[in-house]
């Protein structure tokens, strides 16, 4: 049994994340060779609570979802640690990965890519019991599926059709019932409603929360909408160009985000609410690209508070109130100065 | 004449042919857009918006889809008895149109600049020179840095935003009255999507067009527009003010859009989801289509479909709660 080896300290972290860098190669002309490299991930820390959601947010390829891919070692990091219990996940070969694979479970963005067209849902749903040996035999796991596809909200019917014949939420359902079906305790959430109608994203984030109350499971949840962030996470980081720019509970992030840029981020949200576009930080130009990242802060060439210093020196995160990480100097120094 | 609308949408319906029957996209749906205003068009897939804008545009694609019934009156013209040529000459220059996606919308094989260039030398009499020296004012007025560049690019070589801002400038070069803009910023993230709303914003002001705003964000509409109408299952529900449809939200579908939203307010709350899913469009139940997913539904919501009636003064909304 792994159960002894990766049993977490309790209200402990589940998975903490130790300066996590993955880069990927860009290859270049007839012999392929290296040109340089994306830095999708570079230098992640993080503490993910057991039991709770700790919401990665950030804007399309500020490396988000390859930081949920690294932890879960589908994506090789180039460096840096994953402990989990008392293993470090990027080291491990992946013969010994195998096991521990049925701790770590994923739900996709997309309900489209991310069911094999091919499998019947009752296949899809015991595939990864089969090769975790859970339930005696094919009887069992098929009672256990349907339970299961029950429980996510879909009619034990559901067990000999095929992907086509569900709609985007129904998939998402299907696909949440694929990861329950290994009995896992953590689960990245990619954008798992991001794809979906107001109206079925409700009903899915409602069923998220259930699920985590009643199989006590540790959430990722890596996504934009800020709103889903508020509504449901414990914990929040905001990534940049592949680092982590602040850290907070999701009460500090949303009563007084410090970083400027989740400042900006936060006001570009527009609210439900006629007329209140006025107080807005309006940032200019694009996020630059993660291969050529900007000098000093990533962030300096499009931020409204930059200063000289900004261009030239590393920022450092660092904890200006308790449990409160903002990596900016300039943030920095209004904080002790107030 | 002067209290006109500019645009008005009488009784539209558009129709599609499907194996499974017909599908009933748009099915009567009537409204006005005044000079200079802004109506918001909201709705989740399936409910029809972005088939009315093709409708108005006269973009349905045949003959797959078809106009059964209805009448489109732009400044006294009804635009469905036009003939091929003056729809084109509408198009562009009367009434334009912004897309979700600006990398299917823009033309892969042609630089921005030419493709500017073509439709204004489509609408206006302009020499070659004065085109390009127009489309280059025109790409500098959405916010593109280095216009003279950017002019003989390829959409392939801008980001999303700078696409969006591209498509932006085309559809604006020969100062449309309306704008037909369909999920502009949808593919975009919220920084990128702050500064087109605001860009947008800003060329109203300045060129003064309507702008029919499709989306199903609440957010950009409750931010962009004057008026706003709710669609479901091919029929608007519910129009009102923007202010009273925000605070006084009628229709029980407008109200479970509005209790789907996560926000703060609902944490450690369940959100009070509509249940279901939106039928197909060639199976949308008799009586009110949104009988099968509403909690107040009643015998006569199964029988009878709801007219639009007014609540209170320009607010109308399609259900029986309201007699």
């Amino acid at each position: 049994m792994q159960e002894s080896s990766s049993t977490p300290v309790p209200n402990g972290p589940l998975i903490r994340v130790r300066d996590l860098r993955t880069w990927y190669p860009v290859r270049r002309g007839v012999l392929q060779a290296i040109a340089g490299h994306i830095r999708a991930v570079d230098g992640v820390s993080l503490d993910i609570p057991a039991g709770k959601t700790l919401a990665l947010v950030g804007e399309s390829g500020c490396g988000k979802t390859t930081a949920g891919k690294s932890i879960l070692r589908l994506v090789r990091p180039t460096s840096g640690q994953i402990l989990y219990g008392r293993m470090d996940l990027a080291r491990l070969p992946e013969a010994e990965l195998r096991p521990i694979r049925r701790d770590l479970q994923v739900i996709f963005q997309d309900p489209y890519s991310s069911l094999n067209p091919r499998l019947t849902i009752a296949e899809t749903v015991m595939e990864g019991m089969e090769i975790h040996g859970i339930g005696e035999s094919g009887q069992e796991r098929r009672e256990r599926a349907a339970e299961l596809l029950e429980r996510v909200g879909l009619g034990h019917d559901a067990l000999g059709r095929y992907p086509h014949e569900f709609s985007g939420g129904q998939r998402q359902r299907i696909g949440i019932a694929r990861a329950l079906a290994v009995q896992p305790k953590f689960i990245v959430c990619d954008e798992p409603v991001s794809s979906l109608d107001v109206s079925i994203q409700a009903q899915i984030l409602n069923l998220l929360k259930e699920l985590q109350e009643e199989f006590h499971l540790t959430y990722l949840f890596i996504t934009h909408d800020l709103g889903v962030v508020e509504y449901l996470a414990d914990q929040v980081a905001v990534m940049y160009l592949g680092k982590i720019v602040e850290e907070a509970s999701c009460e500090q992030i949303f009563d007084r985000p410090l970083h400027p840029y989740t400042q900006a981020l936060l006001s570009a949200v527009p609210s439900a609410q006629p007329g209140s576009a006025s107080r807005r930080i309006i940032l200019k130009g694009d996020v630059p690209s993660p291969m050529h990242p900007p000098s000093g802060c990533p962030f300096h060439p499009r931020c409204p508070a930059a200063e000289a210093g900004c261009a030239r020196t590393e920022q450092r995160l660092a904890e200006l109130e308790t449990g409160h990480r903002v990596r900016c100097s300039v943030a920095e120094r209004k904080h002790r100065a107030s | 004449m002067a209290d006109r609308p500019l645009l008005e949408a009488r009784n539209l319906r558009t129709y599609f042919r499907t194996r499974e029957g017909i599908a009933r996209a748009v099915d009567g749906v009537s409204f006005t857009l005044a000079r200079g205003e802004t109506l918001g068009l909201v709705g989740e897939s399936g409910c029809g918006k972005s088939v009315t804008a093709l409708t108005l545009m006269q973009l349905v694609p045949e003959p797959a889809g078809y106009l059964a019934g209805g009448e489109i009156v732009l400044d006294g013209d009804n635009l469905v008895l036009f003939t091929p040529r003056q729809k084109r000459e509408m198009r562009g220059k009367r009434m334009a149109m912004v897309f979700q996606d600006p990398m299917t919308a823009l033309n892969p094989v042609f630089t921005i600049g030419s493709q500017i260039v073509e439709t204004i030398r489509q609408h206006r009499k302009a020499t070659r020179h004065e085109a390009r020296r127009r489309a280059i004012e025109m790409l500098e007025r959405v916010g593109i840095p280095l216009p003279e560049q950017r002019f003989g690019e390829y959409s392939y070589q801008l980001s999303g935003g700078m696409q969006q801002r591209a498509m932006i400038a085309m559809a604006l070069c020969c100062q449309p009255d309306i704008l037909i803009a369909d999920e502009p910023t949808t593919a975009l993230d919220v920084t990128i999507q702050a500064q087109i709303l605001d860009l947008l914003r800003a060329l109203q002001k300045e060129f003064g067009m309507a702008i029919l705003l499709i989306t199903h964000n609440l957010g950009v509409v409750a931010e962009m527009a004057h008026r706003v109408s709710v669609m479901y299952a091919g029929k608007i529900v519910e129009s009102a003010p923007v202010d009273a449809l925000f605070r006084q939200p009628k229709h029980p579908y407008t109200i479970g859009l509005f209790g789907s939203l996560p926000s703060r307010n609902w944490r450690g709350r369940r959100l009070r989801a509509i249940p279901g899913i939106v039928p197909p469009a060639t199976q949308f139940p008799s009586g009110c289509r949104f009988c099968t997913r509403c909690e107040k539904a009643m015998d006569v919501c199964r029988r009878e479909e709801p007219a639009l009636k007014a609540v209170a003064t320009s607010h109308e909304t399609a259900c029986f709660l309201y007699p």
